[in-house]
């Protein structure tokens, strides 16, 4: 017997009262979960198909509809939750592997939220970032060893005697993080590239490919090379500003990426190289990539393809041996290494994987961080750390715990209307995000969107300079690995070791 | 002064007509316009946009000016009062002076070459710009012009007639023409409590506007209403003075009063001996000349170039009396405009039902045409009614070259202006002919190339 | 003179459009009230066309060369100081000639007191129309 009725996530409470069958709920859903009965002459919800995702809340005139968690009780198991139950009551029917959307939503400790700042009181005093000069500029690159000094001409003015390697100037140290055309709509990768270009930062690619048409925004585009390589040619490498070669992503480590066919267009199939409506399937392993010293061989390939003009970066997510695999990658020349913790974001994972494989970023990044220190190679790449950055204190916290610059992806969706229904695999995304339906795809409309992604990074950057400001801080490269303006509260011994942070009460 | 220049004075005394007096009794004026309807008026706002000084004089056998003869029926039908029917007003005539009325004086006859007008009360006026705009007199069939209870519906004085005899006890009317005007007079005539008998020569109702299934459902509306409709039919003699008359079947109908409503002519009888090419009415070009030189006319008094012909006939309809007359007017005042052809094109609501048509509605082999042949047509005749009951029909004609020739809308007639300019445009309908006679046709229908400039900001 | 734009590109047929011109344009102004009390008895002056994923909304143009104007009958048709095209509703007696010349198919019937010609009005007493705010997506604009 199919379990259907116990699978029903979500309940549609509609206020009869309000209602005046408008219809814009049944037009707005492209899960189907309203109709307009004619005969009845009134708007009907069908529970089982609402995937959650509050359009209809969202553009209901009257506001007559709520959309909640279906009350349908079990008996209170905290072990065998509902939602264990669900999951085997699926596949038990279906025989198939889940599937989700976005990070993972299961309750595991947040080390952010048990992370403290400091702020100045009597001595070093704080600093009001509306009166004084604040510097949240950041560059990422290889840094040179040390810094040599000759003084040029007749007034004998001091130049820089070392070249420098190339860098990628940042005014906030808030990028976008990889999200392919393809997993979103063209409109959404258009609204990232005008935002980070007007904000002056960078957007990723992913592995969709740069479409040509976005080009006047590679002097703000980072362009992915990933395990299935799509879109990959040498104009692709030399149109951006930087290439990050990805060798993982938090969301779904150990394993490669999925685009079904039915969503590969015209435009992607362009973008991608790929035949039209093929499935993209990316390998799980980059398959010329089998040891650290492959690697090194493509990031010098890489840098002999973009004439060493354009910084290198590798993204790995955070696992176990992230330390070790770091130091692996600065060695083998990469000038940037991007973690990525167990609470980022995908278009679609197995859910096993999404919720159980990786570790926090927190735990990464410093532990990272720590180890190129102990080794004396920080200088020579900068980190970047990602999955579940969720506002400006988690990025002064991840600065602090050893970052460079921080991504986010989750949270700029969320900026342009992403209410986190996690049905992202399936295409229908109703707030014109994840999609590639023409009929979808137009809701997503990239004037609105790119104003509200640079609004965010203004707000954060603005929020970031107030707690530099209050702990007497004016750049944000005195906070770099900083560990001793934070605190832990509720933590273990071994995790503040970890982190390498004190409890909040001790001293310095 | 030297014997030449008094030669000249002498001249030109004799010749021009330039705003100075004459012979005792004559009076010039550079714009002539006889009439005072919709081409007129549009003649005299045309003029004014070139000419802001020369002067303009308006005769009209009527006593009431500027006013729209179509609303007469809603006046009948006590739906709107007489203040109501006037286009223009009092500030008109002041913001477009030098601008002076003679109402109530017909002309009487127009000498080309002396450039003269002769009108009421022995008046004669010289022009140097003559605008023919004098509209049409209704036809009145033989077999009823005797009758003594005879009116017609075509100037506000004929409603007010009516409506005396309605207020002095008039109950019953016969209607002969069942065209738009019979049908609007018949309309106001129930609404009034006259009980009403319609009689007309074709197979249906509006002949030249509807098709016979669009008749259909509109006679039954009639009828439902309480019209009784005699179709294929005529009055063949009247008795007593038209109390009683006969039709053509035979029937024997008594009645109050009878009215002709079976179209208009040309009111053009001013124009004999004047040697100007006529037809039914003025011929004219387009671009409203006649064949006499600085004589234009406009409206319902001229045969102007039909839209699919070119051919030169009446197109007696408000629109094009407005088109026309203007064209007159600029031209008159020196301009060059062409016409486009007048397209027919009506609509009409008679006791709720409503109904637009343009262009050709009824194509066949003997309809004269050349270019209907392989005329398609795409009928919607299994549409649903409206919610409150009304019928729906809906007919498109296209021609051989895959352009739309003509349209009926019956029922639900909203967004029926897009096919009017389709046709007007002559604009190729091939590729979108399915969802033009589709239930939820609409602008974006009629291609991208088409609406995308003109919904669309402008690219800064 | 500034109308009402459409961006068909980013218009997604929710229809918000029509409901507020509807709700504008009511006795009650109230969505709920109006819609329980007035719906079928007019329409909203703003049309939501569609073509498959292609849609805009469409209202009247307030063109230059109006055929509107030139057609009507009782000269209720008019373009005021402002240069918008208005149907003065006391002299319109709706005898749809607009109708039959309107290239767009804008106008249409109201016949809630007496029956007249009902189109855009361009929301003479609003800063920005109704239409264009309601659009959750900017596919109107005010320019």
């Amino acid at each position: 017997m199919r379990h259907k009725q116990n699978l029903v996530e979500f309940k549609i409470i509609r206020d009869r009262e309000r209602c005046i069958q408008c219809e814009v709920c049944a037009r707005q859903c492209a899960f189907e979960a309203h109709i307009f009965d004619a005969d009845a002459r009134e708007m009907e919800s069908v529970d089982a198909l609402c995937a959650g995702c509050q359009r209809c809340v969202s553009l209901c005139p009257t506001r007559a509809l709520t959309v909640i968690k279906n009350p349908q009780e079990f008996r209170p198991d905290s072990y065998w939750t509902k939602n264990v139950l669900q999951g085997i009551y699926k596949q038990a029917d279906t025989g198939g592997v889940l599937l989700s959307g976005m990070g993972t939503d299961k309750i595991y400790k947040s080390y952010w939220d048990r992370i403290l700042l400091d702020a100045s009181q009597v001595t070093n005093p704080s600093i009001d970032p509306l009166r004084e000069p604040m510097e949240l500029r950041t560059y990422l690159g290889a840094k040179p060893e040390k810094i040599e000094l000759r003084s040029v001409g007749k007034t004998r003015k001091p130049r820089l005697a070392v070249k420098l390697a190339p860098q990628l100037r940042l005014e906030t140290p808030i990028m976008f993080s990889a999200m392919s055309y393809g997993a979103i709509s063209y409109n959404t990768i258009t609204a990232l590239a005008r935002a980070a270009a007007k904000s002056g930062t960078f957007w990723n690619t992913g592995e969709g490919g740069f479409p040509k048409a976005l080009y006047e925004y590679a002097p703000h585009t980072i362009v992915q090379v990933a395990s299935g390589r799509f879109g990959v040619h040498s104009g692709y490498l030399n149109a951006a500003s930087a290439v990050e070669i990805k060798i993982g992503q938090g969301a779904k480590p150990g394993i490669g990426g999925h685009l079904p066919g039915e969503k590969v267009s015209r435009l992607i199939s362009e973008t991608r190289m790929i035949p039209e409506g093929s499935d993209a399937i990316s390998p799980a392993p980059h398959h010329d990539i089998y040891s650290i010293e492959d690697l090194a061989q493509l990031i010098g390939a890489l840098k002999e393809a973009t004439r060493y003009e354009k910084p290198i970066s590798v993204k790995i997510a955070a696992v176990h041996n992230a330390a070790a695999i770091a130091s692996g990658i600065v060695r083998a020349g990469a000038d940037i290494v991007a973690i990525d913790g167990f609470r980022g974001g995908t278009g679609a994972a197995p859910t096993r994987i999404r919720d159980n494989v990786g570790i926090p970023i927190e735990l990464a990044l410093a532990s990272v961080d720590e180890r190129l220190r102990k080794e004396g190679i920080r200088h020579r790449a900068s980190i970047v750390a990602g999955g579940g950055i969720r506002n400006s204190a988690d990025v002064v916290k991840a600065i602090a715990l050893g970052a460079d610059a921080v991504y986010i992806a989750t949270s700029a969706l969320v900026a342009v209307g992403c209410h986190m229904c996690q049905k992202c695999y399936t295409g229908k995304c109703n707030w014109g995000i994840a999609t590639q339906n023409d009929y979808l795809v137009k809701r997503l409309n990239p004037d609105i969107a790119s104003e509200r992604l640079s609004n965010l990074l203004k707000a954060w950057s603005r929020e970031i300079k107030e707690m530099l400001g209050g702990m007497g801080i004016d750049a944000i490269e005195s906070l770099r690995g900083n560990r001793l303006r934070l605190r832990a509260v509720d933590m273990t011994d071994t995790e503040m070791t970890i982190l390498g942070i004190k409890p909040a009460g001790e001293s310095l | 002064m030297n014997k030449k220049i008094k030669n000249r004075r002498h001249k030109s005394l004799k010749h021009s007509g330039g705003g100075r007096i004459g012979k005792p009794g004559e009076s010039s004026v550079k714009y002539l316009i006889v009439g005072a309807g919709p081409a007129a008026i549009a003649a005299i706002e045309a003029i004014r946009k070139r000419d802001k000084r020369g002067a303009i004089t308006i005769v009209s056998s009527e006593k009431e000016v500027f006013y729209s003869r179509p609303l007469i029926s809603y006046l009948l039908a006590d739906d709107i009062g007489e203040e109501n029917l006037f286009y223009r007003g009092e500030d008109f005539i002041s913001a477009n002076a030098p601008l002076r009325i003679i109402a109530g004086a017909p002309a009487s006859s127009i000498n080309p070459r002396d450039k003269t007008a002769a009108i009421a009360y022995g008046r004669v006026l010289k022009w140097e710009k003559l605008i023919i705009a004098s509209g049409g007199v209704p036809i009145v069939p033989p077999a009823i012009l005797g009758a003594k209870n005879l009116r017609t519906f075509t100037t506000i004085e004929d409603a007010r007639r009516l409506d005396a005899d309605i207020k002095s006890g008039a109950k019953r009317a016969v209607v002969v023409g069942g065209g738009f005007i019979g049908l609007k007079c018949a309309e106001a005539l129930v609404k009034r409590g006259v009980s009403v008998t319609l009689v007309e020569l074709a197979m249906h109702v509006l002949p030249s506007l509807l098709d016979d299934v669009s008749a259909g459902i509109f006679q039954k509306n009639l009828e439902r209403h309480g019209v009784s409709v005699r179709t294929l039919s005529s009055v063949e003699k009247i008795y007593d003075g038209g109390k009683k008359l006969k039709l053509s079947g035979g029937e024997v109908i008594e009645t109050d009063i009878i009215i002709s409503a079976v179209g208009v002519r040309p009111n053009v009888s001013f124009l004999e001996g004047s040697l100007i090419r006529m037809g039914k009415g003025v011929i004219v070009g387009d671009d409203m000349r006649s064949s006499a030189d600085g004589v234009f006319a406009a409206g319902d008094a001229a045969d102007v170039p039909e839209f699919f012909s070119g051919a030169r006939r009446a197109v007696p309809i408000w629109p094009v009396a407005r088109q026309t007359g203007a064209i007159a007017g600029e031209n008159a005042a020196g301009g060059a405009a062409r016409a486009a052809g007048a397209l027919t094109m009506n609509s009409i609501e008679v006791f709720g039902l409503a109904v637009i048509s343009a262009g050709s509605v009824n194509p066949s082999p003997d309809s004269g045409t050349a270019f209907l042949d392989g005329a398609a047509v795409e009928t919607a005749d299994g549409l649903a009614d409206l919610p409150d009951g009304t019928p729906r029909y809906k007919k498109l004609v296209f021609d051989g070259g895959g352009r739309l020739a003509g349209f009926i809308m019956l029922g639900d007639v909203e967004r029926a202006g897009i096919y009017t300019e389709l046709i007007k445009n002559r604009a190729s309908v091939a590729a979108f002919k399915r969802d033009l006679a589709g239930d939820s046709f609409g602008f974006i229908c009629v291609g991208e190339e088409n609406w995308k400039k003109r919904i669309m900001p402008l690219e800064v | 003179m500034k109308k009402i734009y459409a961006k068909p590109e980013y218009c997604m047929a929710c229809r918000l459009c029509e409901i507020a011109c509807f709700v504008k344009h009511s006795k009650s102004k109230k969505i709920i009230k109006a819609f329980r009390e007035e719906r079928g008895e007019f329409q909203a002056r703003i049309i939501v066309e569609q073509s498959g994923p292609v849609s805009f909304a469409l209202q009247c143009r307030h063109c230059e060369d109006a055929g509107c104007i030139e057609a009507c009958l009782t000269g209720a048709m008019t373009r005021n100081p402002d240069g918008a095209v208005v149907c003065d509703e006391n002299k319109c007696v709706g005898c749809w000639s607009c109708i039959m010349v309107c290239p767009y198919g804008v106008i249409n019937h109201d016949r809630r007191r007496k029956k007249i010609a009902a189109k855009c009005d361009l929301c003479p007493d609003k800063n920005t129309p109704a239409c264009v705010e309601a659009c959750p997506n900017e596919a109107l604009v005010y320019e």
